[in-house]
């Protein structure tokens, strides 16, 4: 992977097809990392959603980008990946909630969970009670160490033990004895 | 119905920002955190605070899992790999049509001149060298100026030639005159005039053999040219070589 990620969006920016070329093998492959842990995106559905977030960087994505780092690009294209994602459900009509009814959750990561709130202001309730719940979490995990935290909070969001493992880096028996304590 | 406690968290997830707060860390601190780029003193106040942050933890595993997708390669399938990098050119020309039609022609032929592709001007140098070597063969072949009227180097001595056997027509025709060298000009221009060529000229003694070209209905008229200046002696037929060149021996009187 290419380090200069700043450079090559800048060569995007003059219109310069080599660029453009490395921009999309490169960020064409984060973004099907990105979309493949969403177990209800089939893999025409991730192709589609690729495809759009390309046309909407081609067509002025690029230029809105405001930061001056690799990690501030990063969080802006998953940002539009999943913006994209969502729109693309929404199109599709796949957006409702599907109630199990057997009582029991769908395993791994849902990008129908990224869509957000409708208006949050319009229920402070709401909002009131996932600050409480929020809180109370933060007060519990204080106390561990941030390694176990980190566990914790992915597995929390739905991440299956081989994902956390990849992504901290550290054994699979490690990832299932901190977060089963 | 029983719901799960991690089910119930997403919904509360979807609002993380609220637990934001001024001191939280921004996402290059935490990126230079993930990379090992910070000072000692630096990372350890980091880990601190995302120790007793949520919304900084979630940045955390959020950077830390886009770090890990920039290091880890999923290829796209290469026709929708090829299908986005086309985007590209397509714009491109969308482009050029649309500043065709802001522009007047006369401007935009100006335009097209400075963004002309580096390319074509390949191809157009390359064209005009061949077209130049094309005329430099030609020029070398044909010489300088093929209209040059026929220019003759006379050798004064020694008078080579003294035989002249003529074997290339049984005719040839015949002017006879006592300053030979006068007549020979006043013949040359007059071939000319008439659009004849001078393709050779033999000296030798007492005489001038010239070979010239000439066309059929040009004869008369120059043959006549030639009596008003000496005598001539010409038969009905045979003064033309095998290549139907005119053979004429200029002698002196």
């Amino acid at each position: 992977m290419f380090e200069d990620v700043l450079l090559v969006i800048e060569g995007c920016l003059r219109r310069e097809e080599r660029s453009w070329n490395t921009f999309v093998k490169e960020f064409g492959s984060m973004a099907e990392n990105i979309l493949r842990k969403f177990s209800d995106l089939a893999p025409h559905d991730r192709e589609n959603i690729i495809q759009n977030v390309f046309i909407r960087l081609f067509k002025g994505g690029l230029n809105n980008f405001q930061g001056s780092t690799k990690y501030e690009f990063f969080k802006y294209f998953k940002t539009i990946v999943i913006h994209e994602g969502i729109s693309y459900l929404k199109s599709e009509g796949k957006d409702r909630e599907n109630i199990s009814l057997n009582g029991e959750d769908s395993e791994g990561l849902s990008l129908k969970d990224w869509i957000p709130n409708q208006d949050p202001l319009s229920r402070p309730d709401l909002t009131a009670e996932g600050k409480e719940v929020l809180d109370s979490i933060q007060r519990v995990m204080e106390g561990f160490p941030l390694l176990d935290q980190q566990i914790f909070w992915m597995k929390l969001q739905g991440y299956k033990d081989e994902e956390v493992k990849k992504i901290l880096g550290i054994p699979l028996g490690t990832v299932a004895s901190k977060y089963s304590r | 119905m029983a719901v799960s406690f991690e089910s119930e968290l997403k919904k509360y997830l979807k609002n993380i920002e609220i637990m934001k707060t001024p001191s939280c860390l921004d996402t290059d601190t935490i990126g230079f955190y993930i990379e090992n780029k910070l000072p000692k003193g630096e990372k350890m106040r980091v880990e601190k605070h995302i120790s007793s942050c949520l919304y900084c933890l979630n940045q955390l595993t959020e950077l830390k899992e886009l770090v890990y997708f920039q290091r880890q390669s999923a290829p796209l399938p290469s026709y929708l790999l090829q299908k986005i990098k086309d985007l590209f050119p397509k714009e491109e020309k969308f482009k050029k049509e649309l500043s065709k039609d802001i522009f007047s022609p006369f401007i935009q032929r100006i335009s097209d001149l400075f963004t002309f592709p580096v390319r074509q001007w390949r191809y157009a140098a390359v064209s005009l060298a061949t077209a130049l070597a094309v005329i430099l063969i030609l020029i070398i072949y044909r010489g300088f100026t093929p209209e040059k009227p026929f220019e003759i180097e006379k050798i004064q001595q020694p008078r080579g030639f003294t035989m002249l056997s003529l074997k290339e027509v049984k005719n040839p025709i015949i002017l006879e005159t006592g300053d030979i060298d006068t007549i020979f000009e006043q013949v040359r221009k007059l071939i000319q005039a008439h659009n004849g060529k001078m393709l050779e000229a033999i000296w030798f003694e007492k005489g001038i053999k010239l070979i010239f070209s000439l066309r059929r209905e040009e004869e008369t008229s120059l043959f006549n040219e030639f009596n008003k200046l000496v005598r001539i002696k010409i038969e009905k037929e045979g003064y033309r070589d095998k290549k139907g060149n005119i053979v004429l021996l200029l002698k002196e009187r």
